[in-house]
């Protein structure tokens, strides 16, 4: 007969191991919805922002949008099995929330769902954008000194395309066909580090 | 620019010109306690815009033309590709790609050795046994059971399919898991229900173990790891004919000696599997033989194969050498490589057996999965010679990187574990370490307290066989009245000498009742299972049962209950109870009572209130015997009867109380305690309409085992007369820095 003693024991001895593996989810508090609401924005927020950037949502609209999908989520739980399910979930209500809203105004949203949704998850396969993000930075790091230049230019001083030709001494198309060759470097880096 | 390309340049600007995701949390909240939240459906697409203008009928002409035109022509440009094997399609979009079908729209039926279905991000994989995928939008009941007819569900899926409770959403779809396992973006997911297999006949049975063979929807034929699947309904026909033809018939003969490593599998109607190995070709003076295993069976079963069948197996044999090798399991004794496949499992499903009860399947991630995988991978030693039973065994389910499942079975008693591996058609019992018991047990722990327990915990139960309801019904109880009420029904006086009904607190749980009727040998309910499901929480109970002899079986009639104390839901309850009848079948269950979802509050807490007047105090050892005359608690409650209590405790103080007993009763409580270690310490005094409760610490001490002087300690107290039972209640610690669980200890009925 299994004695209850060494049972327990043994129990707390697993769960000890848990804790200290770093793998005992499971011993969290039971949250209350608004928790719940808490930890799946800390999560998702800033996937569902930039998503709702990337097809074509200006800065406040996407602050808007984001906050109306938690709060559809809030009203409408769903079962959380993974973050890459509960992102494509979130990006599809927030995808239809923008559709809606512009239905509302009489405005067509020029939008290929498939295309966007692929684009997204090729470059994010494991479904958090901070590790696109993460090897941005490390494709950057890699881009030869005038493409480098050109990105800075161009992302982080704000400057126009004509701007940039100047500053480098080249014609506009020229800087143009730079700045393209340069993006998809990029973006050609970030597949093959996302996917290692 | 490409969405990849604008993708990019979002990046760029995010992470070199600082244009961030803001944190959004603050303003959602504030926005929500504003009543912010949108009830409207975001997952559905966006409804057509309303014209904005009338078209007049000539146009509507025209366009019905030019639509009519485009459709017939595009119909004959794009009609449907053909599907896979194992996928059915019900008013569907889709494309079908090498690996995988990609779903736009619609419903698809997904059998076993169905490719992966992706679906808005999501993909569906890995099916043993048959479920319904489709887009996030459930329409309504009618269109469903349309749906339902032209995915050609059985009869026992459709009313599952046409329950909006029974589907699954999640990530970017919805399924419904009629029999086996799914997995959803890896993780796996398990039918509920294991009364929707087959109701397979008696091995003896050949002429309808032979016409069930001849429903099957598809056959597999594994040669040497190399797996040849037969989907055309003409060619299944021809095989299942020709097998079950003149010449089959069950055998007596041993087989156990062929090889087990080829089969052949038939798949049933409603996802069950038939399973023939150990193929022997025959002589010219014995027909062949093969071993068959219906859904369930506990074993194979031997038959002759008719001569006419024989060259059909040769044939398909040959086609399946053609196919390329499949993912093959290594044999049970190569425990080092069982081992090293243990090792590839990702996610897991564990169901734990204890204390009479299943739980329910609990899902495990990665995280998770690891110790336990670890757990059994470090514990297997050597395939046993035991046989498996399936009785009382812990039930975990290993999905495997590369597709497939690995089933283990420990068992809760002995060092044994139960496990098949993908491909073996049998499992196999290997010796294990006391530790992987010990680990499943955790599992129970662990799994109970955090937020993935299905199944929820019986605080408290009471089971018997003479309850005094003689009716069959159940009850589900939330208020303190209600439960007063039954428990004097179900207790008559002379049942349980006039107690009064045991304390819960309806705050925290609610009480599930069962009573069966006038019946014959059993000693009441137990908890089976409990499955906690998003809308509604299912309750099985089972009874148990035993057998006499004698005149007419000797029989003894009884009224079996089984009474159980659960955490409180508001949400919808079924009461299952298992009818099956046979002796080592599995459960066929039957709902026997619920309720509907409650929108009524928890009751609030009691109502304290103080005693009117406290007398207390001793007297010593040397009077013993007066409190012989003195039950541990009296309550009085008339003039006669204190007159007959108060000369017994002989305190001045006492003589000075006029209890008024129009409002008030007393309650005179007696112990014996080691002299000097205080007063009996009045807790709380509460009341609701149902009940007076009193809690009281009696004295207590720690004796050293020398010979102490002892005392009795008495309290009087006069309470204002409660119009309800009375319940006194006395702590009990399981851990001194915890709070106390309060046990009844007596109780008085109302008057």
């Amino acid at each position: 007969m299994q004695s209850p003693f060494s049972a327990i024991f043994a129990a707390k001895m697993f769960r000890h191991f848990l804790t200290t593996s770093g793998a005992c989810v499971l011993m969290d508090a039971v949250m209350t919805r608004e928790d719940a609401l808490i930890r799946l924005m800390k999560d998702h927020q800033a996937d569902v922002w930039r998503f709702l950037r990337l097809i074509g949502c200006e800065s406040a609209l996407a602050d808007d949008l984001t906050q109306e999908t938690f709060l559809y989520i809030y009203r409408n739980p769903i079962d959380e099995i993974s973050h890459a399910a509960t992102a494509a979930y979130l990006r599809k209500a927030a995808r239809n929330l923008l559709l809606n809203r512009r239905r509302k105004e009489g405005r067509e949203h020029p939008l290929d769902v498939e295309a966007a949704e692929a684009a997204w998850i090729a470059l994010t396969p494991t479904g958090h954008g901070d590790d696109r993000l993460e090897a941005l930075q490390r494709c950057l790091e890699k881009l030869a000194e005038r493409s480098r230049s050109a990105v800075d230019m161009k992302y982080a001083q704000g400057r126009s395309e004509a701007e940039v030709a100047e500053l480098l001494q080249t014609s506009l198309d020229a800087a143009k066909s730079l700045l393209k060759r340069t993006r998809a470097q990029l973006r050609e880096c970030v597949e093959r580090q996302v996917n290692l | 620019m490409s969405y990849a390309e604008t993708l990019i340049e979002r990046d760029l600007l995010e992470l070199l010109g600082g244009d961030a995701p803001p944190d959004l949390v603050e303003l959602t909240l504030s926005r929500l306690a504003a009543g912010g939240a949108d009830p409207t459906d975001h997952t559905a697409p966006p409804a057509a815009k309303p014209a904005g203008r009338l078209i007049t009928l000539r146009r509507l002409a025209e366009a019905a033309v030019v639509i009519l035109a485009v459709a017939v022509i595009g119909w004959l440009v794009t009609r449907p590709p053909a599907l896979p094997p194992g996928v059915t399609a019900a008013r569907a979009d889709y494309t079908v790609h090498e690996d995988h079908v990609a779903l736009t729209d619609g419903w698809m039926l997904l059998t076993e050795g169905a490719p992966e279905v992706r679906h808005a991000g999501s993909r569906v994989h890995d099916v043993t046994g048959r479920a319904v995928v489709g887009g996030l939008e459930l329409p309504d009941a009618r269109t469903l059971g349309e749906v339902a007819n032209e995915l050609n569900l059985t009869e026992k899926e459709k009313p599952m399919f046409t329950n909006p409770k029974r589907w699954m959403r999640a990530a970017g779809l919805t399924l419904c898991l009629f029999t086996g396992t799914a997995m959803i973006d890896g993780v796996m997911f398990t039918a509920q229900d294991p009364d929707t297999k087959v109701d397979s006949p008696n091995p003896g049975e050949s002429a309808k173990v032979g016409a069930l063979l001849r429903t099957s929807t598809s056959i597999k034929v594994n040669r040497y790891g190399r797996i040849l699947t037969i989907s055309d309904a003409t060619e299944i026909k021809d095989i299942t004919t020709k097998l079950t033809g003149d010449g089959f018939k069950s055998s007596d003969k041993d087989l156990s000696s062929n090889d087990p490593y080829d089969w052949v599998t038939f798949v049933l109607p409603d996802g069950g599997k038939a399973v023939a190995v150990g193929l022997s070709q025959g002589t010219d003076c014995e027909p062949g033989y093969f071993d068959l295993m219906l859904p369930g069976w506990e074993g194979h079963h031997a038959y002759t194969i008719p001569a006419a069948a024989l060259p059909v197996f040769e044939k398909l044999y040959e086609r399946a050498m053609k196919e390329p090798k499949a993912v093959v399991s290594p044999e049970p004794h190569h425990v080092a490589k069982v081992k090293e496949m243990l090792d590839t499992a990702t996610t897991s499903t564990v169901r734990t057996y204890d204390k009479d009860q299943w739980g329910g399947w609990l899902q495990f991630d990665a995280a998770k999965t690891v110790p336990l995988r670890d757990a059994i991978r470090d514990a297997i030693k050597a395939p046993a010679e035991k046989a498996a039973g399936w009785n009382h065994m812990n039930e975990v389910r290993l999905a495997l990187k590369d597709g497939g499942v690995i089933e283990a079975s420990v068992y809760t008693y002995g060092n044994l574990v139960n496990l098949k591996l993908p491909g073996w058609e049998r499992s196999v019992d290997y010796t294990c370490s006391e530790s992987l018991r010990q680990t499943m047990w955790a599992m129970m722990f662990l799994a109970t307290d955090g937020p993935y327990a299905k199944g929820f915990e019986v605080k408290r139960k009471w089971a018997g066989a003479d309850s005094t309801i003689k009716e069959r019904r159940c009850e589900i109880v939330t208020t303190d009245e209600a439960w007063v009420k039954l428990w004097l029904e179900h207790t008559a006086p002379e049942v349980v000498g006039g107690k009064a009904a045991p304390n819960v607190d309806f705050g925290k749980d609610m009480v599930v009742a069962v009573f069966g009727g006038e019946i014959w040998n059993s000693r009441g309910y137990y908890m089976y299972e409990t499955l906690q499901g998003d809308s509604a929480w299912t309750i099985r109970v089972d009874q148990y049962r035993y057998q006499t002899v004698g005149p007419d079986g000797g029989g003894e009639v009884v009224y079996p209950f089984g009474i159980f104390v659960v955490p409180r839901t508001d949400r919808s309850v079924v009461i299952e109870e298992d009818t099956q009848g046979m002796i080592g079948e599995p459960p066929r269950w039957l709902a026997i009572g619920g309720r509907v979802a409650l929108i009524t509050d928890p009751p609030k807490p009691m109502v304290e209130y103080n005693a009117d007047e406290t007398v207390q105090g001793s007297w010593g050892q040397d009077e013993a015997g007066r409190e012989t005359k003195l039950d541990t608690f009296t309550l009085i409650t008339d003039q006669k009867g204190w007159e007959q209590t108060r000369p017994l405790v002989k305190d001045d103080a006492i003589n000075k109380l006029r209890p008024d007993f129009d409002k008030q009763v007393v309650v005179v409580a007696v112990v014996m305690a080691p002299k000097g270690v205080g007063q009996h310490r009045l807790q709380f005094v509460g009341r609701n309409a149902a009940r007076t409760v009193i809690r009281h610490i009696a004295p207590t001490a720690q004796t050293s085992g020398e010979a102490q002087q002892v005392e009795f300690i008495y309290s009087v107290w006069v309470l204002p007369r409660p119009s309800t039972g009375l319940m006194i209640e006395q702590p009990q610690y399981r851990r001194l820095d915890q709070s106390p669980y309060w046990n009844e200890k007596y109780g008085f009925k109302s008057r």
